[in-house]
């Protein structure tokens, strides 16, 4: 995809590149490394562990819960681009850009049990709503101490 | 080895036939009911029973053999084995003390049973895979799937008493705090595989090294420590463990108590003992400070309480406290030889292993009890130990049974509770562990007040003016069945332990 | 090197000029029934009138339905990493354990679909 308006806007905004506008973005992208994914992993999952403490809702609270679990499957893809490289190139010796997926295996695995999870807290706060009228874990004081 | 040399020719299915028998179990006891009908409700049970004997005898078969499947991954090792005896054993009292209530014709006349639905027992039997796979792991993300296929099922468990709003309670408070705990074990699983580039303990054994620091896997630790440490209920992270075992029917607080404290805590002793020892240096202070907190908030907690449930639960708090004395050891023992594959497993283990199935018998018992004196279940939340006053007069057996548990869980001799307290509080003096046994020791001397509380109530107080939450207990032979093994085994570890510790003394780290 | 990020946020002008011109065309082309002034406090409907705000339950079946969904469609992810790795296998001369294992596991889903039939899961009454 070759443009000429395009090409002079990259030529302007990024002189030492030289590319054009796309190849100037992806270069913008391959800039993103690891860390950039861990970074909003731990974002994602601090979030979460915050809506967990601060949430009054059960709902809420599930949901804070997933959020957690997702940050985790960013965290395996981002690592897997490490590690499954190492390990195709140590299994082919060659240099094929090929990641051995083990870490998407992983985040399969982690998905799979947060969907199990959501299934099984859901039932169990329609449960809890259908007694309570409420699905508010404040609400869920009969035992204390 | 890499993945890409998988091949089907690891898998040895001898090693995992006890978790396909019991698995196959679980999809028949799912099914059966819609096939058989009414008779389901003896049914059902019956082929649970089945299964779990089934699984039981492919365990032993496979004993010293130190199988190992999946690349290592699985590995049925004498510690494995011994474990899921433990796990099967519990689960077999457990089913059989359910059917008690289950059965029609087995049912006291007080009618509704509180197991209303077949679902019990597959979601029991997918506890029992659970924990197997759980002590069997050296793969961190085996164990965490294991954790989950323990965990699942038992937030349903919690629940199952249908009429009771503390046990849809304990359901939800339980899930909360669970799938909690397991998004912190599943962020510091990742960010392990980010520092190590594998999840099997192998390699993560061959990454720690004392020297080197590296952060990320410090704080994948620290964060898989965490979620450990909310799965058995260790101190900064047992806040819903007194609720989730009150509110949850008796037999099912049991089963957590006994099972899942079983299941985690050689978990934790694989993880600890085979994958970080390396790092011994640098946990040891952690855990020897948590196990400390452990004993001590678990008792005082426990000190005060009037409910007998909620009381037997901070005391399984404190159970947990002495229990990571073991781990402690085996952490010193290990970081010091180095862990050699085909080794015996030490002391630490053995007294580890003891008293675990000293406890497990003695606090399923006493839970057993506690569902033996309330028969219908929906006021077991509620049982005080006001309302236990005077039971040596109205049924003096069961006071004798309830009061040996006690014993055997505040540690008295005779008891497998004391055998166990004292091996692992001898193991810990010749490892050095001076100033925590001491701390253990003042702390089982706490513990004995509130457990003699319940016994003096027992025998030395009059029954109440008010009437007692206490029923009539059916004279059902199904349950007289359950709390006798418990009796016995507590005895029999008590007062012949060499039995066990010399099929201990055979058990070693598989290669 | 803040030039760097001028296609970005070139991109930006061109995503918030495109929404913008779409607007305000529909607002001159768009034919115009209705100018009464409740009809904006009614839900927004595509355009088309709506048939009001229903009051009343919603089945809780629909919750069930959902919760199954999510499991069901999750469980079919483990397809994709087999298939993937069936060729490898086949050459390896195992396609016979590759397919039984795919198999069983369909065989434990189809397990728990019966037991869902079997509690009328499906049976919206």
């Amino acid at each position: 995809m070759d443009n000429d308006s395009l090409y002079f806007l990259s030529n302007w905004a990024n002189v030492e590149s030289g590319g054009n506008a796309l190849l100037t973005m992806w270069n913008i992208f391959k800039h993103i490394s690891i860390h950039h994914y861990l970074t909003v992993a731990a974002i994602i999952f601090t979030i979460g562990f915050y809506g967990v403490i601060v949430r009054r809702n059960a709902i809420s609270i599930l949901m804070s819960i997933e959020l957690m679990l997702n940050a985790v499957n960013l965290n395996f893809v981002a690592f897997n681009q490490i590690w499954g490289l190492k390990i195709t190139r140590a299994a082919f010796t060659s240099n094929e850009d090929v990641l051995t997926p083990v870490g998407q295996i992983f985040t399969i695995f982690i998905i799979i049990i947060a969907a199990a999870e959501a299934a099984v807290g859901l039932a169990i706060v329609i449960a809890f709503y259908r007694q309570r009228h409420s699905v508010k874990v404040e609400d869920a004081d009969l035992m204390r101490w | 080895m890499t993945s890409m040399e998988f091949s089907p020719q690891t898998i040895d299915f001898t090693a995992i036939m006890p978790i396909i028998i019991i698995s196959a179990g679980i999809l028949v006891t799912l099914l059966l009911p819609f096939a058989a009908k009414g008779r389901a409700k003896i049914i059902n049970p019956l082929v649970a029973l089945i299964v779990l004997l089934a699984a039981f005898i492919s365990s032993a078969r496979i004993w010293d053999l130190g199988r190992a499947s999946f690349d290592g991954m699985y590995t049925a090792d004498n510690a494995t084995l011994f474990a899921s005896f433990i796990f099967i054993i519990v689960a077999f009292i457990t089913v059989i003390a359910i059917t008690a209530r289950y059965c029609p014709f087995l049912r006291s006349p007080d009618g509704e049973g509180l197991f209303a639905s077949p679902e019990v027992f597959p979601l029991m039997l997918t506890v029992v895979v659970g924990a197997i796979v759980m002590s069997a792991s050296r793969n961190l993300i085996l164990t965490f799937l294991a954790i989950e296929t323990l965990s699942i099922p038992l937030y349903v468990l919690a629940g199952m008493n249908l009429s009771s709003e503390r046990s849809k309670e304990a359901s939800l408070k339980y899930f909360l705090t669970g799938a909690f705990a397991s998004g912190f074990l599943a962020y510091g699983i990742s960010l392990i595989y980010g520092a190590v580039g594998k999840l099997g303990y192998h390699a993560i054994l061959d990454a720690c090294s004392p020297t080197a620091a590296d952060y990320t896997l410090y704080a994948g630790l620290a964060l898989v420590a965490v979620g450990f440490g909310f799965k058995v209920a260790l101190v900064p992270f047992h806040a819903w463990v007194p609720d989730v075992y009150q509110g949850s029917p008796a037999l099912i607080s049991g089963f957590m108590a006994s099972l899942v404290k079983a299941a985690g805590f050689t978990a934790i002793l694989r993880f600890f003992g085979e994958g970080i020892v390396p790092l011994y240096g640098i946990w040891w202070v952690a855990i020897a400070i948590i196990a400390a907190l452990t004993m001590t908030v678990g008792n005082l907690m426990a000190l005060n309480q009037i409910v007998l449930k909620r009381l037997l639960a901070y005391s399984s708090i404190a159970h947990a406290g002495y229990l990571l004395l073991a781990v402690l050891i085996i952490g010193k023992e290990w970081s010091e030889k180095g862990v050699t594959a085909g080794a015996p497993l030490g002391d630490a283990m053995q007294c580890a292993f003891f008293y675990l199935a000293g406890y497990v018998f003695a606090i399923i018992g006493s839970f057993a009890i506690i569902w033996w004196l309330t028969p219908s279940d929906k006021e077991g939340a509620l049982l005080e130990i006001d309302d236990v006053r005077g039971l040596n007069d109205r049924h003096p057996l069961h006071a004798a049974l309830f009061a040996l548990f006690l014993f055997s869980l505040a540690g008295f001799p005779i008891t497998a509770g004391f055998l166990g307290k004292f091996f692992l509080f001898a193991s810990a003096l010749s490892h050095g562990f001076i100033l925590l046994v001491v701390f253990a020791l003042l702390n089982a001397v706490l513990s004995a007040y509130y457990y003699l509380k319940i016994i003096v109530a027992m025998y030395m107080k009059s029954a109440p003016e008010h009437a007692s939450l206490c029923e009539e207990p059916s004279p059902n032979p199904w349950i007289y069945a359950v709390v006798w093994t418990c009796t016995l085994a507590t005895l029999w570890l008590g007062i012949i332990p060499a039995s066990i510790l010399g099929l201990l003394g055979s058990v070693s780290v598989g290669g | 090197m803040l030039t760097a990020y001028v296609p970005i946020l070139i991109l930006f002008a061109f995503m918030v000029a495109i929404s913008l011109i779409i607007i305000v065309l529909s607002h001159y082309l768009s034919s115009r029934k209705y100018s009464s002034r409740e009809r904006f406090e009614e839900p927004y409907e595509c355009g088309l009138s709506t048939g009001g705000i229903k009051p009343g339950r919603y089945p809780v079946k629909f919750y069930l339905v959902a919760i199954l969904f999510v499991v069901f469609d999750v469980e079919a992810v483990f397809l994709w990493p087999w298939a993937i790795s069936f060729q490898s296998f086949r050459e390896m001369g195992y396609s016979v354990f590759w397919y039984a294992e795919m198999i069983v596991f369909l065989g434990i889903l189809l397990v728990g679909y019966v037991y869902l039939v079997g509690k009328n899961a499906f049976d919206w009454k």
